[in-house]
C-alpha cells in the first residue's frame, strides 16, 4: 500500500511509491530523454487546461504562490500521478 | 339473622391439640415450609364461628353479636410442631395474609368489630403462650367519615412477615421433652343491638387468615454440656469440629471442613453483592489482617492468638481465576429477581437497582427489603452462625444517606455502599456490638481510636509509611500510612492504651491538659480533634497536644474537641468528658438470632434502635478529607557535585518540609532529569518513567521535614558544542497526593550542575609501593613511586577529571576497579601532580593492607588539550636507583565527522505543447556521512530541499517517503513539507557511526514548474542543506554541513 506524507498536497509522491519503488542503481546510465520521451503525454491535457488557470492568476498579488499551490493541486490528479510515476520507473531502470 | 344464631350456639367449644406432625429439631436446625408444604395442624379453638382450612394454611374465625354484649372466636394454626432434643432458642417468622371485615353501628362511639392476628408459639403441653407477635390489630366503631357515617369496613391485610419473639435477643427458649406449636392465631370481637348487630368476619366466603410460609431457626442455650464452646466464638466446638448436625446425626453445615477450629475464634461472613458491588479482595485482605491481629482476648476468651475471620464470597474471582474471598459456598451475585421491585413511590436513578437499606419495604409486601433479599440468598441454617453483608447499591448518587453502610449493633446484617477496607470493618464492628464512640454513640472523640470513630473510618493515620504495618485503605495497591482497627489500636511494639486515659477517667474537654499525653507509649499511631474552628488537627498519640490549636503548649484549656459541622454526627456543641474504649475487649463474636424478615431491637445493651444509621450527607467526608489532608509543603534541592564528569554520578539532595497544619501522608515527590542523566539506584517508593522520577515520601509531620536522595549517571558522551561543559537541568515537585497545597508557590524547585565536556584523554601507567617479588606482590623487589604533572597551557582555566583504572589488585588476571578520584581545574600555567599518597589518601584507608601496593592507569579526561607527563621512580628503600620521566600520549575522543551530498538531475522532457512554460525536474540526492574520530552516538542527519523561485515562476517541490535509503538501524522523522515556498525537511538518526566508517541516503525530490508565457528571464532554484551532528563534541564542526545549490533554468 502507498504511505503517504503528512503534507495532503503531497499524495502524489505516495503514488510514485506504488508504482516506482526502487532508486536508481546509477541513474546517469539508466537514464536516456530518449528513452523515457513521451511518457508525460497523459499529463498534456492537464498541463493545458490548467495553462489558462494559471495564466489568469498572472498579476494578480500573490499570483506565485497561488500558482504553486495550483501546480500541487494540479499534480494530486490520478492521471497525473500515473504519468510522473512511469517517468520514475523509467528513471529507475524499469520499463524502457 | 336467625341462622348466624344457629351457628353461634354450636360453635362454643374449647378444646386441646394433640399434635399430628411432631418434629425432632436439635439446636442449630432451622426449619422452613412455604405454602401447601407446610404440614398445617389446627390449633386451640374457641368462640362462635371458627375452622382451619388445612389444605389452604387458612384459619376463619366469625363473631356476631346483637344483644349489646361483646361475643368473640378464636383460633390458631400451626405450621410446625416440634419436640426439641434439647433445650433451645428459637425464632420463628410467619409470611401471613388476610382479609375480612367489620359491620355494625357504632354511631362513632363503641367498638363494634375487632380483629387481632399474631404469629405465636404455644406449648402443647400446658397451653401456654411462649411467645406471640402481634400483625394486625383492627376495629371499627362506625366513624363519621368522607362518606357520611361507616356502617361497613373490609380490613384486607397486605402480607406481613413477623418475627416470634421480637426485639429478644436470644429469642424464646424451648425446653427439651416439650411439644410446641407454631405458627398464627386469629381472635375476632363483634357487639351490636337487635336492630344493628355487631359482625366481624374473617370467614366467610373467600375470608380468613392465610399463612403463607413459615420460618424458624434455633440455636443452644448457654451452659448445655452439648454445645460446649472453648474459645468463646459463640460456635460450640461440636460444630467445628463435626458441623452443624440434625437430631438424626446429618450434617447441615459443615463448619468443620470450611475450616473452623473449637480452639481458635472463628468469625464467619457471607458476604453477597449487587451487581458492579462486588467485593474487592484488597479489602478483604486487609480485613483479614486486623482481625489476625487481634489481641489474644479478644472478645473476653483468651485463645492466645487472634481471629480468624472467613469471608465467604463463593465462587467470585479476579478475573484471572483467583479468589476474592474464601469459597465457602455461600457468596452470590445478588440476582435482580431476588430485589424487591421499587414502589412509585421510589424510583432508583437511571440505570441504578433500588437501593437496599434497612427499614424499607419498597414493594409493599410485609418484608423489609434487605431481609426479603437476605431471604433469598442466605441459606437458614447459617442464622446464629454467619454474619450477613451485603455490597449494595448506595441510596443515590446525590443523596446518599448512608455514605459508609449500615450496621446492626449487635446484630448480624450489614450493608455496604463503599468497599473500603475501613468501611467493611466499621459496620462489622456494629455487628460485634460497637458504637461510633465505643460503647456509647459520642463520635469523633480524639481519645477514641477506632475505625468506629467517624475521623478513622478510612483507617488510622500513622506516623510512618514504612512501619511494617502500613495498610493499602483505599484499594489502590499502595500502601498508606493509615491501619484499620478497633481501639486499642496496634503499635510496632504491641497495642496502643484503651481506654484512654483509662476505665474511670476519659478526656476532660472541660480542663485539658497539654501537657499530658493521650498515650505516651504510642509512637506510632495518629488520633484527630478539631479545633474551634471545627477545623479536623492531628495529634501523634504521644506528643504533647495543642487541645486549643493555638500554638501555646503547656496551658490547660477548654474546649469543644470533637466538635465540627463538617461531619454532622461530630456536631455536638457541648464540654463534656469523652469517655474512651476498648473495642476488643467487648467485641461480642457470638452470633445472635436476629431478625428474619425485620429488623430487630436486638443489642447488648437492649436500649437503642436499629440499625446504627452512619452520618447523613454524601460530601461530608469529602470535606472532612480535604481539610484534614490540606497543607503547605515546600521543596529545596542541591545537586552534587556542582561539576561533573560525563559517565559520573550526580546526586540530588531533595528536601521536603510540611508547615502543616497537619501531617502530610500521601506526599509525592516528582523529579524530572536532564535528558542527559539516567535515573539509578531508585530508593524505595520511586519509580521511574524515562527521566521523570515518581516517589512516595514518607508521612511528614507537621513542622518538620524528610530529605530524598536521587542520583543519576551523566551520559558518557554529552553534547558539547564549543563549551566545557554542559549545564544539566533538574526540575523536582512536591504535592501531597491530589489534595491542594496551602501556598503552592515554593512546591517547584530546580537545581543544576555542569557536565565536563570529554574531548581528551591521558592514560598515565601508575605504580606505586614496596615490591616483595612474591606471589602476594608481583613485583621486583624495591619501592616504587609514580607522580603524574598536569599542566595548563591554554589562555583561561581548565577542569579534568581523573579516574584510576586498577590492574593490581586484584592478584588474578581480571579487570580492576576504575575509581573516580574527581575534577581538578588548572588556571593559566598552573600544574599539579598526583602521586602515590595523594592516591592512596583520596582513593584507599592508609591502613588497608590492599592499598600497599598498586598499579594501574591514571586516567586524565579534560575537555582542552593539558601537558600531562608522568615521573617514574624506583630503588631500594631510602634511595632512587632509576627516573624516567615520559610524556603522556594524548588521545583524541572526539568525533570527527564529515558530510558531503550530490544531486543527480534530470530534467524531464514534457511534450511540445506546454514545454515552453511547464518543467519537470526528478532529483536524486545522496548524502555521505563519514566518521573519521571515535564512534559517535546518535549521529542525526537534518536535510533540508527547498525551491526557490526566481521571476514570474511558480513550483512544486516534493519528497517521497519512499522509496528512500538509509543505512540499517537508522531511523527517520515523517518528511516535514510546505506547499508554498516549496520545501521538504526530514531527519535521519543512526544509534552509533563506528570510527572511520560511513553511512549513505539516498531519496528523491520531485520539481515542477511553470512559469508565465510572457516572461523572458526565469528560474528556479533547488536549495539543499544538509547537516550532521552527534552526541559527543566534535572535532570541528567546520565539515560538519553541506549546502548544494542547483539552478534549474529551462
Amino acid at each position: 500500500m502507498p504511505r503517504f506524507s503528512p503534507n495532503a498536497r503531497l499524495t502524489l509522491l505516495a503514488v510514485i511509491v506504488a508504482f516506482g519503488p526502487a532508486l536508481p542503481g546509477h541513474a546517469q546510465t539508466t537514464y536516456t530523454s530518449e528513452a523515457c520521451a513521451g511518457l508525460a503525454t497523459p499529463m498534456v491535457g492537464k498541463l493545458a487546461e490548467a495553462q489558462s488557470r494559471l495564466e489568469k492568476l498572472n498579476g494578480d498579488e500573490n499570483a506565485q504562490e497561488q500558482q504553486s499551490r495550483l501546480l500541487s493541486e494540479l499534480l494530486s490528479d490520478g492521471d497525473t500521478q500515473k504519468a510522473i510515476s512511469t517517468i520514475l520507473k523509467c528513471l529507475a531502470g524499469e520499463g524502457r | 339473622m336467625e341462622l348466624i344464631r344457629l351457628l353461634l350456639a354450636v360453635s362454643i367449644l374449647v378444646f386441646s391439640v394433640s399434635p399430628a406432625f411432631a418434629v425432632c429439631v436439635r439446636p442449630g436446625e432451622p426449619f422452613e415450609c412455604v405454602g401447601t408444604d407446610c404440614d398445617i395442624t389446627p390449633g386451640i379453638e374457641n368462640g362462635q364461628q371458627h375452622d382451619i382450612v388445612p389444605t389452604e394454611n387458612r384459619l376463619r374465625v366469625r363473631a356476631v353479636d346483637g344483644a349489646l354484649t361483646a361475643d368473640e372466636s378464636y383460633a390458631e394454626l400451626y405450621a410446625l410442631v416440634i419436640e426439641p432434643e434439647r433445650d433451645m432458642h428459637v425464632r420463628a417468622n410467619a409470611d401471613v395474609r388476610f382479609s375480612g371485615f367489620l359491620n355494625g353501628f357504632g354511631g362513632g362511639g363503641d367498638v363494634f368489630g375487632e380483629v387481632e392476628i399474631r404469629v405465636i408459639i404455644r406449648d402443647l403441653e400446658t397451653d401456654a403462650m411462649v411467645a406471640a407477635e402481634t400483625i394486625a390489630e383492627r376495629n371499627h366503631n362506625g366513624g363519621i367519615g368522607d362518606n357520611g357515617i361507616q356502617f361497613f369496613e373490609n380490613f384486607f391485610g397486605p402480607p406481613f412477615a413477623r418475627d416470634v419473639p421480637a426485639n429478644d435477643d436470644d429469642g424464646a427458649i424451648l425446653e427439651s421433652g416439650g411439644s410446641y406449636g407454631i405458627g398464627i392465631s386469629a381472635r375476632v370481637r363483634a357487639r351490636g343491638n337487635a336492630i344493628n348487630p355487631g359482625e366481624a368476619d374473617y370467614f366467610s366466603a373467600g375470608n380468613g387468615v392465610f399463612l403463607s410460609a413459615l420460618r424458624v431457626v434455633t440455636k443452644p442455650t448457654d451452659g448445655d454440656p452439648m454445645f460446649v464452646d472453648s474459645d468463646g466464638d459463640g460456635l460450640p466446638n461440636l460444630w467445628e469440629t463435626e458441623g452443624v448436625t440434625d437430631c438424626d446425626g446429618n450434617v447441615l453445615l459443615g463448619l468443620h471442613t470450611f475450616g473452623a477450629d473449637p480452639d481458635r475464634k472463628d468469625l464467619f461472613v457471607e458476604i453477597d453483592w449487587m451487581e458492579d458491588r462486588e467485593p474487592r479482595a484488597e479489602s478483604l485482605a486487609a480485613l483479614r489482617a486486623a482481625f489476625l491481629a487481634a489481641p489474644d482476648d479478644a472478645g473476653g476468651t483468651d485463645t492466645g492468638e487472634g481471629i480468624t475471620i472467613w469471608l465467604d464470597t463463593g465462587t467470585l474471582d479476579d478475573g484471572g481465576g483467583v479468589l476474592v474471598g474464601d469459597n465457602l459456598g455461600g457468596g452470590n451475585e445478588i440476582s435482580t429477581d431476588t430485589i424487591p421491585d421499587p414502589s412509585g413511590e421510589f424510583i432508583p436513578p437511571l440505570g441504578q437497582l433500588p437501593p437496599l437499606v434497612f427499614d424499607s419495604d419498597i414493594d409493599g409486601d410485609g418484608r423489609e427489603d434487605f431481609y426479603e433479599v437476605k431471604s433469598a440468598n442466605f441459606d437458614l441454617v447459617r442464622l446464629g452462625i454467619f454474619r450477613y453483608m451485603i455490597s449494595a447499591v448506595p441510596r443515590n448518587e446525590d443523596e446518599n444517606q448512608y455514605p459508609i453502610g449500615q450496621g446492626e449493633i449487635g446484630g448480624d446484617d450489614t450493608v455496604l455502599y463503599t468497599f473500603l477496607p475501613g468501611a467493611l470493618m466499621h459496620e462489622l464492628g456494629h455487628n460485634l456490638g460497637l458504637r461510633h464512640g465505643g460503647s456509647d454513640s459520642v463520635n469523633c472523640k480524639p481519645n477514641y481510636v477506632s475505625v468506629m470513630n467517624y475521623t478513622m473510618w478510612q483507617g488510622i493515620k500513622r506516623r510512618s509509611l514504612l512501619d511494617g504495618q502500613a495498610q493499602d485503605v483505599d484499594n489502590d495497591g499502595a500502601l498508606e500510612a493509615q491501619i484499620i482497627d478497633f481501639s486499642p489500636a496496634r503499635t510496632t511494639t504491641g497495642r496502643s492504651r484503651a481506654p484512654i486515659f483509662s476505665d474511670d477517667e476519659g478526656l476532660d474537654e472541660g480542663a485539658l491538659d497539654e501537657t499530658r499525653e493521650l498515650d505516651e507509649g504510642d509512637s506510632d499511631n495518629l488520633t484527630i480533634f478539631f479545633n474551634e474552628a471545627g477545623e479536623p488537627r492531628d495529634l501523634a498519640l504521644d506528643a504533647q497536644p495543642d487541645w486549643d490549636d493555638d500554638g501555646v503548649p503547656g496551658e490547660t484549656v477548654s474546649a469543644d474537641v470533637n466538635a465540627t459541622d463538617t461531619i454532622g454526627d461530630c456536631d455536638t456543641d457541648s464540654i463534656v468528658e469523652l469517655a474512651g474504649h476498648d473495642d476488643w475487649d467487648i467485641v461480642q463474636l457470638r452470633p445472635i438470632l436476629d431478625g428474619i424478615s425485620e429488623e430487630l431491637e436486638v443489642n447488648q445493651t437492649g436500649s437503642t434502635p436499629l440499625p446504627e444509621n452512619e452520618m447523613p450527607g454524601g460530601d461530608a467526608f469529602d470535606d472532612f478529607n480535604e481539610a484534614l489532608n490540606t497543607v503547605d509543603l515546600s521543596v529545596t534541592k542541591v545537586a552534587t557535585p556542582d561539576l561533573v564528569m560525563a559517565g559520573q554520578e550526580v546526586t540530588y539532595t531533595i528536601s521536603v518540609a510540611n508547615a502543616g497544619p497537619n501531617s502530610a501522608s500521601e506526599v509525592i515527590v516528582t523529579d524530572t532529569f536532564d535528558d542527559l542523566v539516567t535515573p539509578v539506584d531508585l530508593p524505595d517508593l520511586c519509580t521511574a518513567t524515562g527521566s521523570e522520577v515518581t516517589c512516595q515520601m514518607d508521612v511528614i509531620a507537621p513542622g518538620s521535614s524528610r530529605d530524598l536522595i536521587l542520583t543519576g549517571r551523566v551520559s558518557p558522551r554529552v553534547p558539547c558544542g564549543r563549551g566545557d561543559v554542559v549545564t544539566l537541568e533538574n526540575e523536582v515537585s512536591v504535592s501531597n497526593g491530589d489534595w491542594d497545597d496551602i501556598a503552592s508557590a515554593d512546591n517547584l524547585a530546580t537545581a543544576s550542575s555542569d557536565a565536563l565536556c570529554l574531548r581528551f584523554e591521558y592514560a598515565a601507567k601508575f605504580i606505586c609501593g614496596d615490591g616483595s617479588g612474591d606471589a602476594e606482590i608481583p613485583a621486583v623487589p624495591g619501592a616504587y613511586e609514580t607522580i603524574v604533572n598536569v599542566h595548563n597551557f591554554q589562555s583561561r582555566e581548565i577542569p579534568f577529571f581523573k579516574k584510576l583504572a586498577l590492574a593490581f589488585p586484584p592478584r588474578e588476571q581480571a579487570a580492576g576497579e576504575i575509581l573516580p578520584i574527581g575534577i581538578d581545574r588548572l588556571g593559566t600555567d598552573e600544574a599539579l601532580k598526583a602521586d602515590c599518597d595523594d592516591l592512596r589518601e583520596r582513593l584507599f584507608d592508609r591502613a588497608s593492607p590492599d592499598s600497599s601496593f598498586f598499579e594501574g592507569y591514571l586516567v586524565v579526561q579534560t575537555p582542552r588539550r593539558l601537558d600531562v607527563d608522568a615521573v617514574y621512580t624506583a630503588g631500594l628503600p631510602g634511595g632512587v636507583n632509576s627516573i624516567h620521566v615520559e610524556e603522556v600520549t594524548e588521545r583524541d575522543l572526539r568525533t570527527k565527522l564529515s558530510i558531503e551530498k550530490r544531486s543527480d538531475i534530470f530534467e524531464f522532457p514534457l511534450p511540445e505543447a506546454i514545454s515552453s512554460q511547464f518543467n519537470l525536474y526528478v532529483v536524486l540526492y545522496t548524502v555521505d556521512v563519514f566518521n573519521g574520530g571515535v564512534a559517535a552516538e546518535n549521529v542525526v542527519i537534518n536535510d533540508r530541499v527547498s525551491l526557490g523561485l526566481i521571476g514570474p515562476v511558480a513550483g512544486f517541490l516534493g519528497v517521497p517517503e519512499e522509496p528512500f535509503e538509509i543505512p540499517p538501524g537508522a531511523s527517520r522523522d515523517p518528511i516535514q513539507s510546505t506547499v508554498f515556498p516549496p520545501a521538504a525537511e526530514f531527519s535521519v538518526t543512526l544509534p552509533e557511526l563506528a570510527a572511520d566508517e560511513g553511512a549513505q541516503i539516498r531519496f528523491w525530490a520531485v520539481v515542477f514548474t511553470y512559469a508565465s508565457g510572457d516572461s523572458e528571464a526565469t528560474s528556479a532554484i533547488l536549495a539543499n542543506r544538509a547537516e550532521v551532528t552527534a552526541q559527543g563534541p566534535d572535532t570541528s564542526g567546520a565539515d560538519n554541513t553541506i549546502e548544494i545549490f542547483d539552478v534549474l533554468d529551462p
